[in-house]
């Protein structure tokens, strides 16, 4: 049967036929739907974990117990499951283990660009790149069946056009190969790595890739297609179809597998040709390990190494040998950036830190968004969690510098599960008074509102106990726990007020239930009246979609986005703001 | 480039339904017997970023992305979002748009260019451009939310595909209780002239 599907969903529809039992991740831009579609197979037990190293761990777990299994993050997501992904490596699995990650070139959803093939390389594991969904489902068979005949993890790499684009898939929706395996019971040589198990397992890492180089040059996913022959080309991934896209009737090397490379096919279709172009994305992984082996090609030479390629980009390099590097746009448009939603709790929160001349220190999730002006109320975001050891460092500077300013941390709630705790206890530990507030929003709001440990909801919809963030900070030894409402501007003004001043660390838990959560609440919109208003501007800086500036340099409040939140009324200075009458629903 | 292939871009706005009306011409697309491929980023722009959707069909379809000046129809649903992807057409395509604005800084109005100037970018690339009132269309539909299958009735226009499979396809995408005020948009935007 065909299927029409995204390389997220072709992953997922993958891991259903060929018998993968067990599936975690973290929800990230662009990887989220692989967990969300396997997560509709009742066959498969998935779920989201805390974060994508206790995902990898889980999934090492299930195949150690006997039955296939699979972890999928995104591309930096991969840097918080590496500790565990570089020893994995040596110890093999037990049942077929894959690790997929979808990288992001052109970071449309990322804080970076990394690509992610350098960790087969640095792992020593076997890398895969699909092309398209029809290889994204395809790949899960062959990584399978490497997996567990040469005893290693498997590194499944997307890009997130690979991951969006909906391709022609052919599905067998009946068929489920399913294969179980006894439990591992104690092969503590293979599986505790303390030093004397971990150095023969190293030289076994060298075996097995110098046997994985062999079926690089065997497998069918690592092909030649002849054609012209006046210029070569050597590409993977979604660099393929672009390829063909522009020169269909050259001679291409196709690989599906990029770790370890096929050196004799390589080496074959290279002496044939003269000149050979290196098509990828992001870094000359492939164009390095061919020079390494003593083979000259073009590639980021002519090809750029940062954002996406495209037909146009290939067109380019190849015809002219060479690419303006500076990003050329016809005209200068103003450009659309992404909005927090219309009366998001993080709204009036901001703008309150913004008006009291906070430093906050944060990090990933909606609120990065509050960087951008008006709020400018933000002033890191580097990693999952950070914000709470750089508040801590920071606040170490301006104490040697004689400076008493409060510094607050923000996190939201699902970033404080996934590695906000450690850093906390770290705060506490070496005893700096840096406030830290938990926005806690009722999911993990960015990639759609998944649920976490926090919020009691499961991948599958199911219940679980919720996390009591307020027992959990005293637990840790945190005195000063203050719960707020963000919506409620002058509780949140006056506990902000307080707490920069005392010099002691707290934790505030600043609750306000994201938009997508609080589909179908009932709400009065709100509207200005313009004979009070004074054209103060104020309104505006609050940065709510539904606030825009309207004839005469007022503002006006769009009815229609407008979710009744009242900050704009509570920011008022001049009572200008008011409910109109008629109930609606968020929709 | 590969011949045979009709190549249309969506342009927009997060929320407009851009995702959902090209999910449609693609799934007609391959009941009709094309290959097709699509593509979208999506994520960040959920959050009133532009939307920006390739949908492709044909014999066999290599890029999910439609090169420059290979697109055959641009469905414009904001203007200065379809403005910017004018000069993607290909000479002699059409771009079919709706007259709104959406401002991307509602803060600042004088980052906005005038209707008007977003109109002649348009109508310069493509001479055979489409405007559909998006006033008349909304009083007509009573529902701006049903504004992405109104034009994609009249994009429907453009090939000779049996009506029946749009309807099937618009039945099975479009949950049951929205259903008929979808249709009755799609089949509202057939009969534009």
């Amino acid at each position: 049967m065909m299927n029409f599907l995204s390389g997220n969903e072709a992953i997922a529809a993958g891991a259903y036929e060929f018998g993968v039992s067990f599936a975690a991740g973290y929800p990230g831009t662009p990887s989220t739907e692989i967990l969300e579609t396997i997560s509709q197979y009742p066959e498969i037990d998935s779920q989201w974990a805390v974060n994508e190293k206790v995902a990898l761990d889980v999934a090492i777990g299930a195949s150690l117990g006997g039955i296939r299994s699979l972890a999928a993050m995104k591309h930096v997501g991969l840097n918080v499951a590496s500790d565990t992904l570089m020893t994995l490596s040596y110890t093999g699995v037990h049942a077929g283990l894959i690790v997929v990650t979808v990288d992001d070139p052109n970071m449309n959803s990322s804080q970076n660009e990394q690509d992610n093939r350098n960790y087969a390389k640095f792992a020593k594991i076997p890398l895969l790149e699909p092309s398209d969904s029809q290889e994204a489902k395809d790949f899960i068979r062959l990584a399978l069946r490497i997996s567990e005949s040469f005893d290693t993890p498997v590194l499944l790499r997307l890009t997130a056009r690979v991951a969006h684009s909906k391709t022609v898939v052919k599905i067998n929706p009946k068929t489920r190969k399913v294969k179980r395996m006894n439990p591992c019971d104690g092969d503590s040589a293979k599986y505790v790595m303390i030093p004397s198990n971990a150095k023969k397992r190293r030289i076994f890492v060298d075996q097995r890739s110098d046997r994985l180089k062999r079926f690089s040059d065997k497998t069918p996913v690592n092909r030649i297609e002849w054609g012209e022959k006046n210029f070569g080309i050597i590409t993977s991934g979604i660099s393929y179809h672009y390829t063909m896209e522009v020169c269909p009737d050259q001679s291409i090397l196709k690989l599906g597998m990029t770790y370890p490379l096929p050196t004799e096919k390589i080496k074959e279709f290279t002496k044939a040709l003269k000149n050979v172009y290196v098509i990828e994305e992001l870094d000359p992984f492939l164009q390095e390990q061919l020079g390494s082996m003593g083979i000259k090609t073009t590639g980021k030479e002519v090809f750029p190494s940062t954002g996406e390629l495209s037909p146009d980009i290939i067109c380019r390099g190849l015809s002219k040998k060479g690419f303006q590097k500076t990003i050329t746009t016809r005209r200068k448009w103003p450009f659309r950036a992404p909005l927090l939603c219309a009366g998001c709790s993080y709204l009036g929160l901001f703008y309150i830190l913004k008006k009291l001349g906070m430093i906050v220190l944060g990090d990933i999730g909606c609120y990065s968004l509050c960087a951008q002006p008006p709020l400018s109320a933000l002033h890191t975001c580097i990693s999952m969690g950070s914000g709470i050891g750089i508040a801590q460092g920071y606040k170490k500077a301006l104490k040697q510098n004689g400076q008493k300013k409060k510094v607050i941390a923000v996190i939201g709630d699902s970033t404080f599960i996934h590695s906000g705790i450690t850093p906390l206890i770290d705060l506490i530990y070496n005893k700096e008074p840096v406030s830290v507030i938990i926005l806690d929003n009722g999911g993990t709001a960015m990639t759609g509102c998944q649920g976490h440990p926090g919020t009691g909801i499961t991948l599958k919809n199911g219940e679980s106990p919720k996390v009591n963030y307020e027992q959990l900070v005293k637990s840790l030894g945190i005195k000063r726990v203050i719960e707020m409402n963000s919506y409620n501007l002058g509780e949140v003004r006056t506990i902000i007020k307080k707490e920069s001043v005392c010099q002691k660390p707290s934790v505030i838990i600043a609750k306000g239930l994201c938009l997508l959560v609080a589909k179908g609440n009932q709400y009065e919109s709100f509207k200005i009246i313009p004979s009070r208003c004074t054209k103060c501007g104020e309104c505006l800086l609050l940065s709510c979609p539904a606030i825009a500036m309207g004839r005469n340099q007022y503002p006006r409040i769009d009815e229609k986005l407008c979710t009744g939140c009242s900050l704009c009324q509570q920011i008022c200075m001049v009572q200008a703001i008011e409910e109109t009458q008629g109930v609606q629903k968020i929709c | 480039m590969s011949k045979k292939s009709v190549n249309i871009l969506f342009a927009g706005v997060g929320g407009q339904g851009v995702l959902l009306a090209s999910e449609i011409v693609a799934r007609v697309f391959l009941k009709s017997g094309y290959d097709v491929k699509t593509s979208a980023l999506h994520g960040i722009a959920q959050r009133g970023g532009t939307i920006l959707s390739h949908v492709r069909g044909g014999e066999k379809i290599y890029s999910p992305l439609i090169p420059h000046g290979a697109v055959d129809i641009i469905i414009g649903m904001e203007l200065s979002e379809t403005a910017r992807q004018a000069w993607k057409i290909k000479k002699g395509g059409c771009i079919l748009y709706i007259d709104r604005q959406i401002p991307s800084n509602r803060q600042n109005k004088t980052a906005r260019y005038s209707a008007k100037s977003l109109k002649n970018i348009i109508r310069e690339k493509s001479p055979k451009f489409m405007e559909i009132s998006y006033a008349e269309s909304v009083n007509l539909l009573k529902n701006e939310k049903i504004l992405n299958l109104f034009i994609l009735g009249r994009l429907s226009n453009y090939f000779t595909l049996p009506q029946r499979k749009w309807i099937e396809t618009i039945e099975q995408l479009i949950p049951f209780h929205m259903k008929e005020r979808n249709i009755f948009a799609f089949e509202a935007g057939q009969k534009i002239s």
